[in-house]
């Protein structure tokens, strides 16, 4: 499928944290033939607020997204749970009022990378080139909110040189949960403990996610154990050359 | 109570007011007419036996001439020499105590070692007998540590919609029991411990051919069959 | 029941302390998710029940005076009797007249979540009749004064030794007794109580409402004895349990078993319709307590009138990996895991409860295994959505959101927090990794590192490209 231009959502986390894994998207999805464009209004989904269940605050942020991205023909961000706040709450949160309607346009046309590279453009191969030995860990807005689990792993088998090992229980939850992180914190170290023995049993010198919010949480605990295993986003991934 | 009742009631139908309808679906099994149920309806023994023995229970054929040495046989693999005869299977009780079993009606079950009931129905899929209250089969299926059920092969269904339907036909009775198996427990440290407080062992003896029926009290099942 | 706010942050730190409970979660979990694994995949038609379960157990809540009174004419008609009670107090009112009106002094029961949310037991005891808990797990847990902390497998808590330590003081079983024995030695104690009980009390799986037949869905046999020996049978029920017909079983049954523990179905599935004097064995008398207990509210609020949907199977406890870390108890209350998140807030209030809709990461493990596909992480945002609203969150919470939501809801101050963020952390940390936090940030230092902010964003960067 051709597609001329597309807008950028590159999320909070992105933005502030991990720009590189923004301008790796757009050299992934330029590579992919497609134009990129990047909505300089735009801020945050705003899933930390509804997750922390503000939801008036959220539905002003999904009303300001709907505002921004209406202009395109398609908006991909590299983040699974950004998109998966889009789908699955934007038009519940907007709901009786008049961007209801809007919303419903610009949530079908919300895409997190890997669904769009795959399943929109078709493309499964970058010409990437990674020779390290990896393992996936797909979040779980990725794996049950979008159901992209496939398309992710899809695109990083196609990476030249990469040594892919998989995680023996990749849907356990990374204990992230956004505000769970700290307001549950003994039970999400717990759960992050459990995904860190799974990665060790890979043996992989990368653990990669189509999302920054559990890459940090992992990469958090790894830094804090001095840990040589280190963190990568699918986009960087993608990439590499 | 009334008040309560009405108040409930009142409750309910305040709360619905306005909610847009769903529909209740239609009452035809899913598996009606797939290969899964067909495969299942094609073998009914052989599931049913595969499926039973899968649980630990013990499974003989045979035919009814044979079925008191059968049962004088399950009864000697027990050690018993006792047991609780529920009233269906009655006419059992002088071929047995020629046998040198002591046989008593329900009411010996609290202290019988193994209680003997016919079953009304078998499914195949989960390897289920079903007994229906009346003539002492609630307690000589439950009090004794060993249950031994009498089932007609003819009896057997495919699965639990099938059971479903056949059971629905006619008004229910005060209890009808679905036996799956022994009685157990894993409640201590997820250990599987038989015979909790149902019985412990389940023999069933299938019977291949269909005494005192007639051809027009066959089932659908085996339409047709020998 | 304690009062006051239920103690999720503080039980949960003591259960991830324990090491012994940790180790037979994981085990429990794991095995029961294999088990629910193998014998869901076993059927090819699966997910079109799930559907069409969610479909009946949706249209029966819209038209559930209709099937009550269905239900309720049935019944009757079989020569049992129905109560409804309003609340818990009127529940255990009705229960406790009744045995006053057959003179029952021993009552035993078989397991229901129910009657522990209505607390019969203790009413019971009150009016001077002997309650006996005879679901083996049930059983240790009432000997041990302890509450049960599963939803299908009580006492998932407890080891072998601990039951074996309670047996050989209230049995006199050996003091290191192996499970057999134990089993053995319950069995025992509890057959004598059977057969000299009055009053035989259980919950029930499902109403229905075509026949009116309770359904009783059990391994042990201690619901069947509990509907055979005593003369009189008592089944509480919620008001949600009710199905329309008796064919729907073919749906519910294997839904909920494999579900629960992957079996193709439970030992034993009792059909039980009205009293059995006339078969010459069963109970005499049959009595039905239909009960509400706040069910009609949670009825009537269309956000969270799911939740009436679900069958008790424990299969989202058994996947839910805050469960796995934290077990039941530290739920605080009868219901635990996911599901309990969203029921005890609606039962007791979300003034107390308000901590458990946030002890969730929104994994959707639950949902994925719902036999009834009920969206229990949504129901959680909405009830958190809930807790800020009737302002129960807290006030430094209510501000520091504040301050996030204006900060990202105009660019111009977003830009102006991105570079005071930087400056901040220029001066607090300079280069170096950031390992200590303040306020609740620092529950994130702990035990992990925090990402440093790099000097530019991405839109400075992207801005710069040539």
């Amino acid at each position: 499928m051709m597609f001329g231009r597309v807008a950028l959502f590159v999320t909070c986390l992105v933005d502030q944290f991990f720009p590189q894994v923004g301008e790796a998207t757009v050299e992934v999805l330029e590579r992919a033939g497609v134009q990129v464009a990047f909505p300089e209004a735009q801020t945050c989904c705003g899933q930390v607020l509804a997750n922390d269940g503000f939801r008036k605050e959220a539905a002003e942020l999904a009303r300001r997204f709907v505002e921004i991205f209406e202009p395109y023909e398609a908006v991909v961000a590299p983040s699974g749970s950004c998109v998966a706040m889009v789908r699955e709450f934007y038009t519940e949160l907007l709901s009786g009022t008049p961007w209801e309607e809007r919303a419903r346009g610009v949530v079908h046309r919300t895409y997190e990378l890997s669904e769009f590279l795959v399943r929109v453009l078709e493309v499964t191969d970058l010409k990437a080139r990674f020779p390290h030995r990896v393992t996936f860990h797909p979040s779980c807005h990725l794996l049950r909110g979008l159901g992209a689990c496939g398309c992710a792993e899809r695109l990083i088998r196609s990476v030249a040189g990469v040594e892919f090992v998989p995680l023996r229980h990749p849907e356990a939850c990374c204990g992230f949960g956004g505000v769970f992180s700290v307001k549950h914190a003994p039970v999400s170290e717990a759960m992050l403990q459990d995904k860190l023995s799974d990665l060790e049993v890979t043996g992989a010198e990368y653990v990669v996610s189509t999302d920054v919010s559990c890459l940090m949480h992992i990469e958090g605990a790894l830094r804090r154990r001095e840990s040589p295993v280190r963190t990568i986003h699918l986009a960087e991934l993608l990439a590499s050359r | 109570m009334t008040d309560a009742r009405a108040q409930i009631l009142g409750q309910i139908r305040a709360a619905l007011r306005g909610v847009p309808e769903v529909a209740l679906p239609p009452a035809e099994p899913l598996l009606e007419g797939t290969p899964y149920r067909a495969a299942i309806a094609r073998s009914l023994v052989d599931r049913f036996i595969r499926t039973a023995e899968a649980l630990g229970v013990q499974v003989r054929r045979t035919r009814s001439p044979e079925l008191p040495t059968v049962l004088a046989e399950v009864l000697r693999a027990c050690g018993a020499e006792r047991v609780a005869l529920s009233e269906d299977l009655k006419e059992l009780a002088d071929a047995l105590r020629e046998m040198g079993v002591e046989v008593g009606g329900p009411e010996v079950a609290p202290g019988a070692p193994v209680g003997i009931t016919g079953a009304e129905f078998g499914v195949a899929e989960t390897g289920t007998l079903v007994v229906r209250s009346g003539g002492g089969r609630r307690t000589a299926s439950l009090l004794p540590p060993v249950h031994v059920a009498v089932l007609p092969e003819d009896r057997l269904l495919p699965d639990l919609d099938a059971l479903f339907e056949r059971v629905g036909r006619s008004p229910l009775p005060s209890a009808v029991t679905l036996i799956t198996g022994p009685s157990r427990t894993a409640d201590i440290e997820q250990t599987l411990t038989p015979g909790v407080h149902g019985p412990g062992k389940v023999y069933i003896v299938l019977l291949e051919d269909t005494p005192n029926r007639t051809p027009s009290d066959r089932p659908e099942s085996l339409k047709g069959s020998p | 029941m304690t009062e006051g706010p239920l103690p999720f942050e503080e039980a949960s730190v003591r259960a991830l302390a324990n090491g012994r409970l940790q180790e037979a979660l994981r085990r429990a979990m794991t095995g029961l998710r294999t088990k629910r694994a193998e014998a869901t995949s076993e059927l090819p038609h699966f997910e079109a029940l799930r559907d069409r379960a969610k479909q009946i157990k949706t249209h029966t809540l819209l038209h559930l005076d209709r099937y009550l009174e269905q239900l309720e004419a049935q019944v009757t008609a079989c020569g049992g009797t129905v109560h409804w009670a309003r609340d818990a107090e009127e529940a255990c009112r009705i229960v406790v007249e009744i045995c006053r009106r057959y003179g029952a002094r021993r009552v035993v029961k078989s397991k229901s979540m129910l009657t522990e949310e209505i607390e019969l037991n203790r009413a019971l005891q009150q009016a001077g009749v002997e309650v006996m808990e005879t679901d083996l797990g049930e059983f240790v847990v009432q000997l041990d004064g302890d509450r049960p902390s599963h939803l299908i497998a009580p006492i998932i808590h407890k080891r072998r030794e601990e039951v074996a330590r309670l047996f050989a003081r209230h049995l006199g079983t050996p003091p290191d007794a192996p499970v057999e024995l134990l089993t053995q030695a319950a069995r025992a104690y509890l057959r004598e109580r059977f057969l000299t009980a009055d009053v035989g009390i259980t919950g029930a799986n499902f109403l229905v409402a075509e026949t009116g037949t309770v359904v009783l869905v059990e391994n042990e046999g201690n619901a069947r004895l509990s509907t055979t020996m005593p003369r009189v049978h008592i089944a509480l029920a919620g008001i949600e349990k009710v199905i329309p017909r008796l064919g729907d079983l073919g749906v519910f049954l294997p839904l909920l078993v494999r579900s629960a523990t992957g079996q193709r179905l439970s030992s034993y599935v009792s059909l039980i319709t009205g009293p059995g004097r006339q078969e010459g064995e069963g109970p005499e008398a049959f009595h039905l307590v239909l009960v509400d207990n706040r069910r009609t509210e949670i009825l009537a609020d269309g956000e969270l009138r799911e939740s009436l949907q679900c069958i008790r199977c424990g299969a989202c406890l058994n996947v839910c990996p805050v469960y796995e870390k934290v077990g039941g108890h530290a739920y605080g209350w009868v219901y635990a895991g996911p599901i309990g998140a969203v029921l005890t807030p609606q039962l007791l209030g979300l003034e107390r409860a308000a901590e458990l809709p946030y002890a969730s990461s929104l994994c959707g493990a639950c949902l994925e295994v719902c036999p009834v596909r009920i969206d229990i992480p949504r129901m959680l945002v909405r009830l958190r959505w809930r807790t800020v609203a009737r302002g129960i969150a807290r006030p430094s919470e209510r501000v520091a959101m504040r301050l996030v939501f204006w900060i990202l809801a105009s660019a111009r101050l977003y830009r102006i927090a991105s570079r005071l963020g930087r400056l901040v952390q220029r001066i607090a940390f300079g280069d170096r990794p950031i390992r200590r936090l303040p306020g609740i940030l620092g529950a994130w230092t702990r035990t992990r590192d925090f990402p440093q902010l790099p000097p530019k964003t991405f839109r400075d960067r992207f801005r710069r490209r040539p």
